[in-house]
Order: C-alpha cells, then structure tokens, then sequence
C-alpha cells in the first residue's frame, strides 16, 4: 500500500512563561493511501497540536522543534510558506470542531466552497465554482442546494455548517482530509449522519482521512488503524480490530474500560487512577508510570515504540518484543 | 458558626494572610513588567502623596499675601521660588503643592458620588431588565445628554459659584456612563452558571448582587475609574479656568492657569507650572489606566509568556 | 398519598412506580413555552417542553435523554423552579412546588441542588473554594458544629483534599471543578440532586471517576438522581430508568434495561443505533436504522406526532394527531401509533 503521509520523530515545544510544554515529544506514524487513520487520546495528549504540525500551522510559542512530514515523498517542514499554501485546501485539507469558526459570517455557503475552487484553480471563473459547489452539496446530502449556497452561515444548523465545511474541504480532490474533532459539537444522530458521509466520501474520492478524536467509539466505527496518544508521546498503534480486541498498552486498557459501552451491562467502571501529567515536570521515564497499576522499575527509562504482533505497536516494557 | 475561621478573618477574607499577600506580589511583578505602567504608579502615588502631605510641607503660605514682600512680585523662577512668584508675592511652587490636594479631594469627591450611583443603577438596571431597564436607561440617556457645562453654570447659578458646585455639577454629568459599563457587564455575567447555582441554593438576591455579578463586573469598570481621575482633574480644572469653579484664593490648578493668563507670555512660569502639574497628573492616571487593562487582560499575561 | 387515576394518559404513568408513595418527585403536564419577541410583538413560542409527565422514585437515578433541543435542560430547571413553568404539576414529597414560598421555598432548597455541565462558569471565579462551599451552609444558616472541618469531610468525599481549600477555581482542572461542584450540592445533604450533563465535557477517564463517585454518593447518602445526558453509554451505567425525549415531548420511558434490550419508539431506536459503539465488532454488524433530515425547530413543530416527517414508519395519523401514551409492558409505556393497535 502506498503511503501518503509520513511522520517521523515530530517534535513540538511550546516556550511558555512557566517553562516548556513539551506538546507532542517524538511522534512517528504513516497514513496510507484511502485509509482511515485515527489518533486518539484524551486533552492534552497532543493530539490536535500533531494534526495542525502537519501543515505547519503552529504559531508562538509553540514552535516545531524537529521531525519530518513527508507527504508523497516531500518533506513539508522545508517547504517555503507560499508552497504550502498550494498544499493547504487542494491536497490537505481540514474539518475542524466548530463549523461557526471555520466559516466566515459575511459570505454565503456556496462561496466559501467556490473561493475554495479557484484559490487553488485560478482559471475557473467563480460562476463555474459555484456550479461544482451546488453539485458538491447535493452529493453530500444538502437539501435544496440551489437555495442553500445563498444562505449564510448563521442561517444553517450545526448539522449543515459541518457538511459545508466538508464540502470545502472535498471540493479539491483532496489526498488527506485531516478532520480534528468534527463531530464533538454535533447532536449524536446529526454525528452518525456526518461519519457516514466521511465514509462515504472516503470510498468516492479515494482521500485518506486522519481523525483526530477522543472517543472510542467513533474510532471503532470509522477508522481502520488506530494511534494512542498519551502525553505527547505514541503509545499503541495498530489495526482498530487488534486495539480493541487485544490492547497492550495499559493506557490504552484502562480507557476502553473507561468507556461506559451502551451495549454491555458493566458493573463498574474501571478508572484509571491520578490525572494528566503536568506537561512541564514530565515524569521520567514512561510517561505513564505514576498511574500504572503494572509500573515497575524498568519503567524509569522511556520504552520505546515495539512491534509486539503484526503491524501491532505499542511502547511498554511488559510487551514481549520489548524485553 | 465562625469557630472554623481560626485566624484568618480580616476585611472578610477567609484565607490565610500569607496567601493574600501572594496574590499581591504577583500583582505587583506583573505591574513591574510594564515601564509605562510603573511609571504611571509612580506619578499617580506621587500625586496621592503631596495631595495628602503637601500643604504640611510647604516653603511658603500659599494663601497669605505679601508673606514674601511686595518686591518679589512676578517674579521669575529662582532657588527660594522654583515656579516663581504671583502679583501678590505668593510663592507658586508653595500655591501648586497645595492645588494638588484640592485637585485629589475634588475628583474624590466626584467619583465618591457618581460611583455608586452608577453601579447600583446599573446592578438594578442589568439585572432586572423588563422596565425597570429602561426607566433607568432612558434616565440615563437623558443625564447623557446633558452638556456639563450647561449644567455646572446652572448650578453655579444656583448654589453660587465654587468648588462645591463644580463638583455637584460633575458628579451629575458622570454616573451615567459608570451605569452604561456596569450594566454591560451584568447582562453578561448574569447568564453564567454560577449566578445559577446561587439561585438554586436560595441565595438572597441582594447577597446574588453584591456577592456574585459585582465582583464579576467591576473589572471595567476600575480601568474606567483610574481613567476619569485624570479626566475629572482636568474638568475641574477647566471650570476653574473659566471662573466656575474654585475661587480665589482657592490655588486650584485651572484657578492659577487663569490668573497667569494676564501675564502670558512674559511671565510664562504663572501659566505654566500649574499646566504642566495638570498635564503630568493626569498623563499619570492614563499610563496607569493602560497598565490596569493589560494586567487585568488574560491576554496579555499569555504574551508575557512568550518572552520566557 | 393516594393519586386518582382520571385518563389514559394517567394510567401509563403510574405504571412506573408500584406505590405512590415511593415517588419522591412526580411532575405531570409539565410545560413551557418561551416567547419569541419581534419588535412589537411576540412573533410565536419555542415549545420548549409540551405537556410532559413523570415519576421519579426514591433512591434511584432516572436519566433524561434527549438531543439538542428536546427540552431535556429545561426540565431540569423547571423542576427545580430555577425557571417558572408555565403549566403542570411538580410534586417533590408531595407537595406542589409551584406554590411555595419564602421559608417553605428555602426549605425546598436545601432539599435540592443541581450540578451543571460546565465546570468552568458554574463556579464563582472570584470566590475561593472554602467561600464557595460555606454559601449553602450560611444561606440556611444550618449548624454543622465546626464549619471547616465540615467542608473538608465534603471535599474529601469526592477526592479533594484540605490544601484545596483556599485555592481558587482556576487554579483546578475541569474534572476537579466538577467535584467540587458535587461537594457544594451536598453540602445539605439533599435529597434531589438534579445533573444536567455533569461529565459531557470530561475526559473519558474523568468521567469514569466522577460517574463512580456518584454511584457512591447515591448509596451513602440515598439520594434522588435526576440525571440529563445525551450519552447513552453513561446511562446505561448510572440509571435504573430512561426518559428519552424528543423536541419537548417525552416520548418513551423504561427500565434502563428494557430500553436497550426492547427500545419500541422508533426515535429511541434511531438514537440507539446512531451512537458510536466502541466495539467495531458490534460496529459492523449490528442493525443500523438510517436518520434522515434534521431535527425541525421548537417554534413550529410539526402536527400531530413531532417525529413523524423523520420517521420511516410513519403513517397517516400520525401527521395529523398526537400519538397517546401506551403501557406497552411492565414499567415501559411509550408514545407511538403503532402500538396502539393493541
């Protein structure tokens, strides 16, 4: 399978006042080609500074410290702003958490998918744009699009603003939509009709989607591999079957347990005890030591990231490729 | 009921002194930050300072006449008279040191009465809403409109011409902008949870008030504050100047401007020390209302950030 | 306390608890409409919730389940009196809470607390938490012996300990907050608490802690759970019975068991189907029942059933009038059409 995204060794600092977050410390993972990747993790872990690390879409005092993207075979962190651009919005494109933030108040719906079109497609008149952006929100299921690329964005539901920012994240062909959070805001049956459309799109364009989520659910639904993210750092990657089926990682256990699973009676639900790691004083060593039930003193030096069965990853000394 | 409170009630606060302390150091580092607001502090602490002790403190009488002898009449600024002498003798640098306290004791006098008026007005206003609201609103807009220097002459007129009506006539022109900001901020704070938490516990809403929005809302409003001192200072002063307010031998700083005016431009130091004494007071008030906003800005205490 | 049983719409309700006497709150034909205003006059009203009924018992947790727009909030509010109804009864302990005033009113308030959703404004960001905790306790001028130690015995039940003290809100995460919130409602040991999405904007792990110290607390102190979420996973871990609700109206109530073993409304089965299950074994195979459209808005609900321009089963009555209530089995009474064949 071909790859399409490659990340190695990412490394983001944020120089704050209190010292240094060390957002996302040595990430590695590859996406490819019409898959579905997700990341997951819960607040804090870096998951979202990652998906934006991507584009190089970080601002101060975060800086992008080391690493590699390559992104069909050229590495993005070298590129020149203006090349990036002509990456950004034609073969990477976003979703994010609030459609109200991603569409700007004064234009209409047909044209921010139009100004999408010839941004990127200079010799394509903004007539013909929005005809491609009527046919783009029939295709993703918006009623009466003749009328709705008239409307505002304060006039659409929530529902319906995320699928035109969908429509402008498709609307280039795409090869990586990275999609961060799209359906946290949304109503749970609004969600279920969004990831059908991702999927559905997925199979159409052929697009690989990277999601960046927090629950588990979602990530047993839509996407095919699956990344765990615990403080900065990857510790478990594998096929989303594997993950769940046989989780090595003892993060990754004690949040599926944390899960309360609609169709399974539990009697109680494990937690993981203690919080979040300050993200300044980082523990030393594996960065979950002080809330692991198994730690032992071999967790004082980091772990690293272990193929522990086929194409299954996780960072852990009690896996056996590890010892 | 109070026995939990051991030693650490003072003023009301329940925590440790320790801790209140804290929270003002780092008050202070962060106001320390800022050159422009440190500076700011400076001439508003200063000016607080002479206000208080200045008249203790003064070479000369700066009332009595012929206290110097009627050969230093305008005279210009030497060692024995840094900002000269007046057409009867008086030391200036003695007349300005007093002006200071009249110019602090007349802006607390205004804000002492437009303030609270202002906030309870706009407590009522942004809290109730429905027609109260606008009753108060409309009232407002009214006062509003009002240019006070219409109003300071009319009261003039009524009460005669001084301090006392200058000071009335301010007071009179200034709470309705305090209830303006008041109320924007309790529109806002009254929707947040925590006011409904209050409710639901069955907090007394005079407790709700004074307890839970106005401590939330007055933020603002104290940058407003630090603002208007200056702003005040410089309209009693152009009252004075036009013979409205403080009168002689009263050494108001507008007063003085006024009187030197005869003898402009050749005996400048009578015009001009009292106008500079104006000008940097009130420059004072307005560095320190810029470096109250940022530090009270989350905002910029994350750009303070950066630097590290 | 006996309750007369008058009209079909009654009887399903009644279904729900064996004796009366058990229901420590039971509101019936509860409603409020909230008024849109034009210029001069008011243009229509948000339905917010439209004449519902239900009973809670003593002891246990019913979950209010409902999207964006159900009323689900409201009610919690409502039945707090946090806002006025409009209509309907609200009995806590058998007495109308509608009518209460001045001390029986503040009596009522300390029977009762609610925790919100959001961690971050629902605490006075001024006050520290020691001020916070002691608001309760001063405004019933209640005598809990010493008063610090009284609070810290709270703050040490839900996880939190006397450094916390004097600390302000922000100095705290959101799943901290949140326990402090819960050590605030318990301050009086009511015998209502009232949740309105207490762990929807947590972290999974938070929400796990917070979802076990709750169970907790219920057993400790026998409290009454009036719960909101939209999360169906959480519900089924937390209640012993579900109220799903649909754009003000109510339009199924269970054991929690009955509604994920035998879900009859189509809206709940949609719901059902629509949640991500975290489980791609299940994910794959289990039966999904496609929602098309969107939920309409509260001004202009659609007549007759409010469901009917989404549901697949829909027919002809059901767009021309409202379905009545139906006990479909044991403690299970639903509002569809197509049971009333029965």
């Amino acid at each position: 399978m071909k790859k399409i995204l490659e990340v190695e060794d990412l490394r983001v600092y944020f120089y704050t006042y209190n010292g240094v977050v060390r957002a996302v410390d040595g990430v590695s993972f590859e996406v490819y080609e019409g898959e579905a990747m997700c990341i997951v993790g819960e607040t804090g872990c870096g998951k979202s500074v990652t998906a934006r690390a991507i584009t190089k879409m970080i601002r101060p005092p975060g800086r992008i410290v080391s690493g590699k993207v390559l992104f069909n075979g050229i590495d993005i962190m070298k590129l020149r702003e203006d090349e990036l651009s002509k990456i950004r919005g034609q073969d990477i494109t976003y979703i994010y958490q609030d459609p109200s933030a991603a569409l700007d108040p004064l234009y209409t719906a047909g044209y921010h998918v139009a100004e999408t079109i010839t941004s990127h497609n200079k010799w394509i008149k903004i007539r013909e744009a929005l005809k491609r952006a009527i046919e783009l929100f029939r295709e993703i299921l918006i009623p009466d699009p003749e009328a709705r690329i008239k409307s505002y964005p304060h006039e659409l539901s929530g529902g319906m603003k995320q699928r035109v920012v969908i429509a402008t994240a498709v609307s280039n062909f795409p090869k990586l939509i990275i999609a961060d959070e799209p359906t946290t805001a949304l109503d749970v049956t609004i969600q279920a009709q969004i990831l059908d459309l991702l999927k559905e799109l997925r199979r159409k364009y052929n697009s690989s989607i990277l999601m960046i989520t927090h629950n588990l659910g979602i990530v047993a639904e839509v996407c095919d591999r699956v990344m765990v993210m615990y403080a900065g750092k990857v510790v478990e990657k594998a096929y989303t079957e594997r993950l769940f089926e046989n989780p090595f990682h003892p993060y990754t256990r004690g949040l599926l347990n944390a899960v309360p699973n609609p169709y399974k009676k539990v009697t109680r639900l494990e937690t993981i005890p203690g919080s979040v790691p300050d993200m300044i004083n980082i523990p030393e060593g594996c960065r979950f030591r002080p809330r692991c039930p198994y730690a032992t003193n071999r967790c004082f030096k980091e772990p690293d990231l272990v193929e522990v069965e086929d194409n299954h990853y996780a960072s852990c000394w009690l896996t056996p490729g590890c010892k | 009921m109070t026995q939990g409170w051991k030693n650490h009630k003072i003023l009301g606060i329940s925590r440790p002194i320790s801790q209140f302390i804290n929270e003002w150091k780092l008050i202070f580092a962060v106001i320390r930050k800022s050159p422009i607001t440190t500076i700011g502090l400076a001439i508003v602490m200063g000016f607080v300072i002479l206000g208080i002790v200045g008249p203790y403190i003064t070479p000369y009488d700066p009332m009595t006449i012929g206290v110097t002898g009627t050969l230093k009449r305008l005279h210009p600024p030497c060692l024995e008279h840094p900002f000269g002498t007046d057409e009867y003798g008086r030391d200036l640098f003695s007349r300005v040191l007093y002006g200071a306290r009249i110019s602090l004791i007349a802006a607390l006098c205004v804000m002492a009465l437009a303030v609270p008026i202002g906030i309870v007005l706009g407590l009522v206003s942004g809290y109730y809403g429905g027609i109260i609201d606008e009753i108060i609103m409309r009232v407002t807009d009214i006062f509003l409109s009002f240019p006070g220097l219409v109003l300071a002459i009319a009261f003039s007129a009524s009460l005669g011409a001084g301090l006392t009506s200058a000071i009335i006539a301010l007071a009179a022109v200034w709470w309705p902008g305090y209830v303006r900001v008041i109320r924007a901020q309790v529109l806002v704070v009254k929707e947040m949870l925590f006011v409904e938490a209050a409710k639901a516990i069955g907090v007394k809403t005079s407790r709700i008030l004074f307890r839970h929005i106005l401590p939330n809302s007055i933020t603002p409003l104290l940058v407003l504050i630090t603002f208007d001192f200056g702003s005040v200072i410089l309209a009693t002063s152009a009252l004075s100047f036009i013979g409205l307010g403080a009168q002689p031998p009263i050494p108001e700083w507008g007063r003085l401007i006024a009187d030197g005016r005869k003898w402009f431009p050749e005996k400048w130091w009578y015009s001009f020390f009292p106008g500079l004494a104006i000008l940097v007071t009130v420059l004072g008030f307005n560095l320190l209302g810029d470096g109250i906003r940022d530090v009270m800005d989350p905002r910029y205490r994350r750009s303070i950030e950066i630097k590290g | 306390m006996k309750l007369k049983i008058t009209t079909t719409h009654h009887a399903g309700l009644l279904q729900g608890v064996s004796d009366m006497d058990e229901a420590i709150l039971v509101v019936r034909n509860l409603r409020k409409y909230f008024p849109v205003k034009g210029i001069f006059f008011t243009k229509g009203y948000i339905r917010a919730v439209d004449k519902i009924s239900f009973t809670v018992p003593k002891g246990s947790t019913l979950a209010l389940v409902g999207e964006s727009g159900s009323g689900k909030s409201t009610v919690g509010r409502l039945v707090l009196r946090l806002i006025e109804p409009d209509d309907g009864e609200i009995l806590f302990d058998g007495v109308d809470v509608r009518k209460l005033k001045n001390g029986k009113l503040l009596e009522f308030r300390r029977r009762t607390s609610i925790v919100f959703q959001d961690p971050y404004s629902s605490l006075n960001p001024r006050m520290t938490i020691y001020d916070i905790m002691k608001e309760p306790i001063e405004t019933h001028g209640i005598d809990v012996g010493d008063e610090e130690e009284y609070i810290v015995k709270l703050l040490e039940r839900v996880g939190l300990g006397r450094e916390h003290l004097h600390r302000f809100p922000h100095e705290f995460s959101g799943g901290q907050r949140q326990r402090i919130a819960i050590a605030r409602a318990l301050a009086l040991k009511p015998d209502l608490i009232v949740l309105d999405e207490p762990t929807s904007s947590l972290d999974v792990s938070v929400q796990a802690q917070i979802l076990n110290i709750l169970r907790e607390l219920q057993e400790y102190y026998k409290l009454t759970y009036l719960f909101i979420t939209h999360d169906l996973g959480v519900v089924r871990y937390i209640a012993s019975r579900v109220a799903v609700m649909y754009l003000g109206k109510i339009v199924e109530i269970s054991d929690t068991e009955s509604i994920f073993n035998s879900s009859y409304h189509p809206y709940t089965k949609m719901l059902l189907s629509s949640i991500p299950v975290p489980d791609p074994k299940i994910a794959r195979v289990r039966e999904k029942i496609k929602l098309v459209g969107e939920p309409p808005s509260p001004l202009n609900p659609p007549p007759g059933c409010r469901f009917h321009p989404r549901c697949p089963y829909a027919i002809d009555v059901c767009r021309k009038e409202e379905p009545p209530i139906i006990d479909i089995e044991k403690n299970h009474v639903v509002s569809c059409w197509l049971y009333t064949k029965r």
